[in-house]
């Protein structure tokens, strides 16, 4: 139906761009993927929509809602996912996706956005969508049908993303627009082309992935977990239902006349690939025993326990990294890592899957990065069962400060303090190669130029990484600095840091250690405390 | 009413000299390899620092036998009226289990043992207090309850260069909780309760010691102020220092820990031992 094609089709479109969103990060450094997230986040509210068995539009604007915020990435995808469960809950009064639902939604969820927000700053995603909501409020009043509506809607949204750079000016000086703002564009853009009647990929709504995890009841405790999927000529979906009922439980068919998936927990997945082959060609089959897979998912839960190593009473600390080296170093400090493949960017669930996984009552999670900020906090506000708080570090190395400064036997809020005081004491300097040309805080930058990235601003740049850390440490107060640690990175090697040691214990008389980080971008991260 | 005092070698005195406290100190023992060494008796603490360094083998204590507990007690009640015998914490040694065995035997209505829940100054410093009542002539119910009373009132602030040392000899405690970290890290602890209790990691010596001053600084108005320390004599006067600026009034003593001690904590231990002021 027409709101899950377009959903889909959002999804897809932003797939496509995605890397051309993510080129328009402001830091010429390729640790910023705006695209990736909204693609992410948008594909998980697809595969919920198109999961969902209603076909209701409230239901499944619904459905698409909870999966935009359980995959929401980084903090473009938290507001988009925040955009859409605005959008829902304005449609939950509809019956029809029509010129006058949509504005009334694209309103709801431009307001939405801007509340999940704390400082929100014109230029961005929050502009454009207001800008669209606006437009498409004047065109649904004037009477006009819902092509209409979203064409204007659309365009709208492309002028005020043009407008961006005249918004912020670090998006006039790096040359970009904001990258937020074109993802929103690109799904407005998307469900444009649904409804203008050319989806922009083939939705075979039954031929998605689709995440039957829902469904699973902790009550089915014996049979198969079996899913078919196959094709035919006029699948009779219903009749398919009625006939695999009596098999089994947690029942999903779902699908068109060419082509049908079935999920069912039963003891007789003979049975029901038997029926699948009676009326077609089996094309996919999983069968799993539910007693196993049970038991691997407490065997799982009980292993990342025992892998933290020691119990910290009262309080546990849940961290975002990136890196091998990292992880390790975070972990072996108490803390429930979660590990990202290569941008620091985790999903609402899974900081919520850490922080379940925590024993403790308390819970503080380090995002360790700004893009990671706005994904921990709404996790902890979904976060029901105990105390659970962000403290919003900015660096790896500022949550290595917070996490040392734990005291087991505190309360969380002399913890909190004494943490936030930690994480503040510590200066990092990142040095990276740029990814483009750029000019940053009136500094131009060339492809392949390094950078010194000092507490989360641009230092300097083209130098040698030697003469960057000079450059970057100049100002700080040897007086008040105890140590510094070189983080070396994937790309980075021992000898470098070695010398970086040196340039720090002769400028700044501190102690010097150097350890793996393993993190890619930052061929090496400094932390001076 | 004569009442006599009996401690063991644990004890710290950093502000007095033993020998003129009219007190009975019974050693613990360390075994290293095949040797069986007295504290502060067959070893000195800068002989056990000086094998720890070369020696394969690790120390290893014991509390002392019951048989020396008996025979003190039996000696001391020959002259006195009563006993009070005052031990390391019970959950470090079980030399307080031992006493408490050896008074059964002899006479429990006359020998009262006490758990100090403490060790090194801590314990030295109700030792000292035990021993000035008993000079005044005060009784022995009376000067277990001072004793009793000083207890929750005795802090310790310390840091190690490892925490090897304490987990090898099961006196880690909850400290436990700061085991395994893969970057340098310095612990800061405290004695509390009769164990050891966590209360931070730093990254450098440098910091720890900063941290525990500041720790003794921030426990409020103090009695008695010291700090004990292992191998560790040039760092502690620089840290009596420090400690001194904020508590001119205070004097404040320095002694090295005995080698039962250091076998638990191992070289480089540094501490500030307060006794807070009564409520």
């Amino acid at each position: 139906m027409l709101l899950k094609s377009a959903i889909a089709s959002a999804a897809e479109l932003v797939e496509r761009r995605a890397a051309a969103i993510n080129a328009l990060n402001v830091f010429p450094v390729p640790d910023g993927d705006t695209g990736t997230n909204m693609a992410l986040t948008l594909r998980s509210a697809a595969d919920a929509a198109l999961a969902c068995s209603d076909h209701r539009l409230a239901e499944v604007a619904n459905a698409a809602a909870h999966g935009a915020l359980m995959g929401a990435r980084g903090n473009s995808g938290v507001i988009l996912a925040q955009i859409l469960r605005g959008m829902a809950r304005a449609l939950s009064v509809h019956r029809t996706l029509d010129s006058d639902a949509f504005a009334r939604a694209l309103r709801a969820g431009s307001v939405a956005a801007y509340e999940a927000v704390v400082d929100p700053v014109e230029g961005t995603m929050l502009t454009v969508a207001r800008m669209a909501a606006a437009e498409a409020g004047h065109s649904a009043l004037d009477g006009h049908d819902l092509l209409t509506t979203l064409t204007r809607c659309h365009e709208a949204a492309r002028a005020a993303v043009a407008e961006t750079p005249r918004q912020l000016p670090i998006l006039e000086q790096a040359g970009v627009v904001d990258a937020g703002g074109e993802g929103f564009r690109t799904f407005l853009d998307g469900i444009l082309a649904t409804v203008r009647g050319e989806p922009v990929a083939e939705v075979l709504v039954a031929a998605q992935h689709v995440d039957f995890g829902a469904l699973h009841d902790d009550r089915d405790t014996h049979g198969y977990c079996t899913e078919v999927l196959f094709t035919g000529a006029n699948l009779d979906a219903n009749g398919i239902r009625k006939r695999l009922n009596p098999l089994g439980t947690s029942l999903l068919v779902i699908g068109d006349p060419g082509i049908v998936r079935v999920h069912i927990h039963t003891d007789r997945p003979g049975s029901v690939l038997d029926l699948a082959c009676d009326l077609g060609q089996v094309i996919q089959v999983k069968v799993e025993n539910l007693q196993r897979q049970r038991e691997a998912f407490r065997t799982s839960w009980q292993q990342s326990d025992a892998q933290r190593q020691r119990p910290n009473p009262g309080l546990g600390v849940v961290a975002v990294v990136v890196g091998d080296g990292f992880r390790q170093i975070l972990s072996s400090l108490g803390a429930a890592v979660i590990v990202c493949p290569n941008t620091m960017n985790p999903s609402v669930e899974e900081v919520l899957h850490a922080i379940r996984g925590v024993q403790y009552a308390n819970v503080v999670v380090l995002p360790n990065d700004a893009n990671a900020a706005l994904a921990c906090e709404h996790a902890v506000r979904a976060w029901s069962e105990g105390n659970a708080v962000v403290l919003p570090t900015r660096t790896i190395p500022e949550g290595i400060a917070a996490l040392l400064a734990v005291n087991p036997e505190a309360s969380l809020e002399t913890n909190l303090a004494a943490m936030d005081q930690a994480a503040h004491r510590c200066h990092t300097i990142a040095l990276t190669r740029s990814s483009r040309d750029a000019t940053i805080d009136g500094i131009p930058v060339a492809t392949g130029d390094l950078l010194a990235i000092a507490d989360s601003r641009l230092i300097a740049a083209r130098e040698s990484y030697f003469d960057l850390t000079r450059r970057s440490i100049k100002d700080l107060r040897s007086d008040e600095l105890d140590i510094a640690t070189v983080y070396v990175g994937a790309e980075g090697d021992r000898d470098t840091a070695d010398s970086l040691c040196r340039i720090l214990e002769e400028h700044l008389e501190v102690t010097v250690e150097v350890a793996e980080g393993g993190q890619p971008h930052h061929e090496y991260i400094i932390a001076l405390e | 009413m004569t009442v006599a005092i009996v401690a063991d070698s644990t004890a710290d005195f950093p502000n007095a000299d033993p020998s003129e406290l009219d007190v009975t100190l019974i050693p613990l023992t360390v075994h290293w390899g095949r040797d069986v060494l007295r504290d502060r008796v067959d070893v000195t603490t800068g002989e056990f620092y000086a094998r720890l360094r070369t020696d394969p083998n690790l120390p290893k204590t014991s509390a002392p036998p019951i048989g020396i507990f008996e025979e003190v007690y039996r000696e001391r009640l020959a002259r006195c009226d009563a006993v009070i015998s005052l031990h390391i914490a019970s959950a470090f040694s079980s030399t307080h289990s031992v006493a408490l065995a050896a008074a059964r035997a002899v006479d429990p209505r006359r020998i009262h043992v006490i758990d100090s829940a403490s060790t090194s100054v801590g314990l030295g410093w109700l030792v000292e207090r035990a021993a000035e009542l008993a000079a005044t002539g005060l009784d022995a119910d009376g000067i277990v309850r001072a004793v009793q009373e000083s207890i929750p009132r005795v802090r310790l602030f310390l840091t190690l260069e490892t925490l090897e040392y304490l987990q090898r000899g099961g006196r880690i405690g909850r400290a436990q909780a700061f085991v395994g970290a893969l970057l340098n890290v310095k612990p800061v602890l405290q004695i509390l309760d009769g164990t050891v209790v966590p209360v931070e990691r730093v990254r450098t010596r440098a910091a720890s010691l900063r941290r525990i001053a500041d720790l003794a600084e921030r426990a409020g108005a103090k009695e008695r102020m010291a700090i004990v320390h292992g191998d560790s004599a040039a760092e502690a006067e620089a840290l009596r220092d420090l400690v001194a600026a904020s508590h001119p009034e205070l004097p404040i003593g320095i002694a090295e820990i005995g080698a039962v001690v250091a076998t638990y904590t191992g070289p480089g231990i540094i501490g500030i031992g307060c006794l807070l002021a009564s409520q």
